[in-house]
């Protein structure tokens, strides 16, 4: 069955002071109702300050990423859009007329990108109203509904919260987690919307919801009606909202308080000539600039420190070498210790004398990931992690000798290995690391088992 | 409020937009005229948050005049229809 | 009461009057007054022990504003902390202010003493001071009339000497129509010359606040205080350091005085006498009059009616009674809920661009009329309000009330300043002259409300 899906993606821009006010931005930290003054409560009588510079200036700069048309040297009003609902102080939420038109992201393609500003935090359940949030400068992103399954959804979404976080604009994910509504609509039936959705994940879990629930009743012959619903996290299913919930017609109008933006040719220079490159343009570059694999490429992009710190390791020992390294080591050291690369606190040069020890045989691959994983959590020299865990290689004589042991205290073992089974000399390889202390290179005790239990055999 | 006094006041509410539609018959057609005087790009950079002072008194001042508030200082209102 | 402010400066300056007397002998008047009148809804407790602290600076020579020891009355759409701003109307009969608006800081660090909140047509909706929750305002100048609106109390606070001045706010005229009603000195400054925030909206792209005064140094005095660049605020003019009492001319040579033909058709004619008596006078003292074109000039009024409305309804959407007050369509008057329904009608998506936008349209018509007709001329002089103030509780239809301001509207709509003085009387009733100037004509204003009066 043909479905079509599409976004309308809110994320919170990173700003010290909200869009039209001085109160600061960190709603979570704070208890209810503490970041809040006349303006952000909509107070009689409180007029908006003028909108936040960094906040516009970041928007253009998403909209850019995105691949829109920025509207330049045109009136960009910043409208009242009205409707009763409890989170919202002064009866209408400020939103922007579009800043960025007819971007694509990974074959969708992106309809606008505007401001807006967050309202309140209401918890409907309880019936309670926090205006910490009320306020904090939002970019909203629009789809058209160009995608065809649940997968597809997520992974536009996951995309998409990539390039924000590239772009180092928004409040970090732990924050504010990104909020969309979802419009799903399955061939012979109406457009549902989908509201209150607050995660990636919470938005495959509604659309697979709704999938389902439309094709069962266009299944039974009943019709699905174009309508509004919320999702509800605790349930994992969608509910539709009372129409008396819902404004039908939002009744713009130019706020009065607030000049309108025009975008002129020098701010969009200014902001594009600091501007990051996006991730999906980034990876399709790392796959030409260094020759290798797409999916080391995604790997690699996936984090745009990672990123970083692979380009300049790239430079100075091969790039193939460092990718695999990047994917099959480094990449799985940080998830394994929940860290992202802008954590990290070694330095690129320690990185790259470490890969350059093992591209040259100094060391072992197996050292090198111990060498490796220590740099992760206390940086420093290579060469002194290198003696500090002891695996400096072992001499020649000291090997032979752990070989002998190994093979003196294994005899069924060795039997074994007579007799024919590989998985027998994969253990006495073992047994040798652990006698060397992993300070030998395997392939070269492999040499040494395989001469000794010949000569034996 | 009487259904009665609603109809009459939404009628009397009419008679002036009458008038407007026949005040503006045959008068050019302009641009919008939005603003008591125009400009644009007003706006001010981020910065520091205001003093936690400044809004410390604030916040009692808003506590003390809502209708309702719970003890974390969240604001009471009606909880929401479509949660059942 | 040609130059009462001035006049009482002096005496607090000399120690002739303690501004503690001052402030008590208008509690006193206020008090006495006050019950037939209904021109103050709300008295601020702490004016005396304000009073006091400025007092005791006086004595200690340490330096004092431009106001020190002068007693302000506010209207009651302004917000004044820890006094309630209700804007007359039950919406917010409770609401007690959680800050300081702008003009009040100012009026603060001036030395201004705010002796209490006056009444008002509810949230300005109105033209004759009648619309108030808390009752009617009569005349002080022309009793059992209708002071007119919406800034009802402040205009007749000064009028019955209640106290030495006062801020009100027009958006289309309410404080220019009772200026003229109740014969005081009114102003409204160009749009975006004063500080809005802490004003509590009729029309954001319309309202100004302005003073009034006994006399045209104190409308001076107290604009120069409060007027200037904030900002804390979007919508405003970069005007910074404005001074226009020290410099009040009493001669009118070498300038153009407008006058329209327009004024005469729409106004009554008793009133149209005395305009023209005080326009010969203008001319002995050395103006040159000049005939304008103001052709579309009627139109502002259903134009403004239906912008006004749209403005309105947005910003009553706060009055939900969620946070503070009462939810506004519950509790408000009829003619508010009248703007308000007119308001939510006139905008819905079908309807914008017959109405919204179009009355849009007619506003820049009037707006550069008023432009070129102020290419031409320094000022256009003329009636304030085209008709007399009705009796109290005479019943009149809505576009009777509504015709009130034909007159005040288009400077509104224009963003031009415009000021108010008694041009003399018809059936013992004050009758205004209006004295509207370019943007930021402030002072060419003063000067001519200055010289008529020195002469009146």
């Amino acid at each position: 069955m043909k479905m079509l899906i599409g976004f309308e993606v809110h994320q919170q821009l990173s700003t010290g002071r909200k869009m039209y006010c001085d109160c600061p931005t960190n709603y979570q930290e704070v208890p209810p109702n503490t970041n809040i003054c006349p303006i952000c409560t909509g107070m009689p009588g409180s007029k908006p300050l003028p909108p936040n510079e960094r906040a516009v200036d970041a928007a253009i700069e998403i909209a850019l990423m995105l691949g829109c048309e920025i509207i330049a040297d045109r009136i960009i009003y910043i409208q009242r859009k009205h409707y009763d609902y409890p989170d919202l102080p002064s009866g209408y939420q400020r939103t922007s007329l579009p800043i960025g038109l007819n971007g694509e992201l990974q074959g969708v393609r992106i309809r606008e990108v505007h401001l807006e500003e967050d309202p309140g935090q209401y918890d409907p359940t309880l019936g309670t109203v926090d205006f910490n949030r009320s306020g904090v400068p939002l970019v909203e992103i629009v789809t058209e509904p160009d995608m065809h399954s649940p997968e597809e959804a997520r992974k536009f979404l996951r995309q998409l919260v990539r390039l924000l976080e590239y772009s180092g604009k928004v409040r970090p994910e732990a924050g504010g987690a990104m909020r969309t509504d979802t419009n799903i609509s399955l061939e012979g039936g109406g457009r549902v919307e989908v509201k209150n959705i607050n995660s990636v994940k919470g938005a495959y879990r509604a659309i697979k919801f709704e999938i389902m629930r439309q094709r069962a009743k266009l299944e039974r012959g009943e019709a699905v009606t174009r309508e509004t619903r919320a999702y509800l996290e605790s349930q994992k299913i969608t509910m539709p909202m009372r129409l008396k919930e819902l404004e039908e017609d939002y009744r713009y109008i130019p706020d009065p308080d607030i000049f309108p933006l025009v975008i002129d040719q020098a701010r969009i220079r200014r902001i594009k000539a600091s501007m990051v490159e996006a991730p999906h343009l980034r990876e399709q570059r790392l796959v030409k600039q260094y020759g290798i694999g797409p999916s080391v490429a995604n790997v690699i992009a996936s984090e745009r420190e990672l990123a970083n710190l692979f380009e300049v390791v790239a430079r100075e020992v091969d790039p193939k070498f460092v990718a695999t390294w990047f994917r099959t080591k480094l990449k799985k050291i940080l998830n394994y210790m929940k860290l992202r690369a802008e954590d990290v606190k070694f330095v690129p040069e320690q990185l790259i004398d470490l890969l350059k020890m093992i591209k040259s045989d100094e060391i072992t691959p197996e050292q090198g990931e111990l060498v490796l994983r220590e740099l992760v959590k206390r940086p420093g020299d290579p060469h002194e992690l290198l003696l500090q865990l002891g695996l400096v290689r072992v001499g020649r004589t000291e090997l032979q000798a752990a070989v002998a042991e190994a093979i003196r205290t294994n005899p069924e073992v060795v039997k074994d290995y007579l007799a024919g089974k590989q998985e027998a000399l994969h253990f006495l390889v073992g047994k040798v690391m652990q006698l060397t202390n992993m300070r030998a290179d395997p392939r070269e005790i492999i040499k040494l088992l395989r001469a000794e239990l010949g000569r034996e055999g | 409020m009487s259904e009665q006094r609603q109809k009459e006041i939404e009628l009397s509410a009419e008679e002036i937009v009458e008038s407007f539609v026949k005040a503006a018959e045959g008068l050019p057609s302009e641009r919008e005229t939005y603003y008591g005087h125009e400009a644009c790009n007003i706006m001010r950079p981020d910065g520091q948050p205001s003093p936690d002072e400044e809004r410390a008194d604030f916040r009692k001042q808003f506590l003390a005049i809502t209708p309702g508030v719970d003890e974390h200082g969240n604001l009471r209102v009606e909880v929401a229809r479509w949660t059942r | 009461m040609d130059e009462v402010t001035r006049g009482k400066l002096e005496a607090i300056r000399q120690g002739e009057l303690s501004v503690v007397e001052n402030v008590q002998r208008m509690l006193e008047r206020i008090a006495k007054l006050n019950p037939k009148i209904n021109a103050f809804i709300e008295l601020n407790p702490d004016a005396l022990a304000q009073a006091e602290a400025v007092e005791r600076r006086l004595r200690r020579g340490e330096k004092v504003g431009k106001l020190a020891g002068l007693t302000v009355g506010v209207k009651s759409n302004i917000n004044v902390l820890g006094l309630r701003a209700t804007c007359a109307s039950k919406t917010l009969e409770d609401y007690i202010a959680t800050y300081d608006a702008e003009v009040i800081k100012r009026v603060r660090a001036a030395g201004g003493i705010i002796i209490g909140m006056t009444n008002m047509d509810e949230f300005a909706c109105g033209s004759s001071g009648e619309t108030s929750a808390f009752g009617a305002t009569d005349n002080p100048a022309a009793p059992g009339h209708i002071p007119g609106g919406s800034s009802s109390g402040s205009a007749a606070a000064i009028a019955a000497g209640m106290c030495d001045l006062c801020l009100g706010s027009d958006t289309g005229g309410s404080i220019r129509n009772p200026a003229s009603h109740c014969g005081v000195v009114g102003v409204k400054p160009t749009y975006g010359l004063v500080p809005r925030q802490g004003l509590i909206d009729l029309a954001m792209s319309l309202d100004q606040i302005g003073p009034f005064a006994p006399d045209v140094y104190g409308a001076a005095l107290l604009l120069e205080v409060i007027a200037g660049f904030n900002p804390n605020e979007c919508v405003m003019l970069d005007a910074k350091g404005v001074s226009y009492a020290d410099e009040l001319q009493t001669d009118l040579k070498g300038m153009r005085v407008g006058i329209s033909p327009k004024f005469r058709e729409l106004t009554d004619p008793k009133i149209m006498e005395v305009i023209d008596s005080a326009i010969k006078k203008l001319q002995d003292l050395g103006a040159e009059i000049v005939e304008v074109e103001l052709p579309h000039l009627e139109k502002g009024l259903p134009a403004y009616y239906l912008i006004m409305s749209v403005e309105f309804f947005s910003a009553t959407r706060k009055f939900d009674g969620r946070k503070y007050g009462k939810r506004i369509e519950d509790v408000c008057g009829d003619e508010v809920l009248r703007r308000i329904l007119r308001g939510r009608h006139i905008s819905r998506k079908e309807y914008r661009g017959k109405y919204y936008q179009r009355a849009l349209q007619v506003r820049t018509i009037i707006r550069e009329e008023l432009m070129t007709a102020l290419e031409k001329v320094d000022v256009i002089v003329g009636p304030t309000v085209p008709k007399l103030p009705h009796k109290m509780g005479e019943k009149i239809s809505v576009s009777a009330m509504y015709a009130y301001d034909y007159l005040t509207i288009p400077a509104n709509l224009a963003g031009i300043c415009g000021g108010v003085v008694k041009a003399g009387e018809v059936d013992g009733i004050p009758v205004g002259l209006q004295v509207q100037g370019k943007v930021l004509g402030e002072e060419e204003v003063f000067r001519v409300l200055r010289s008529y009066e020195a002469v009146a």
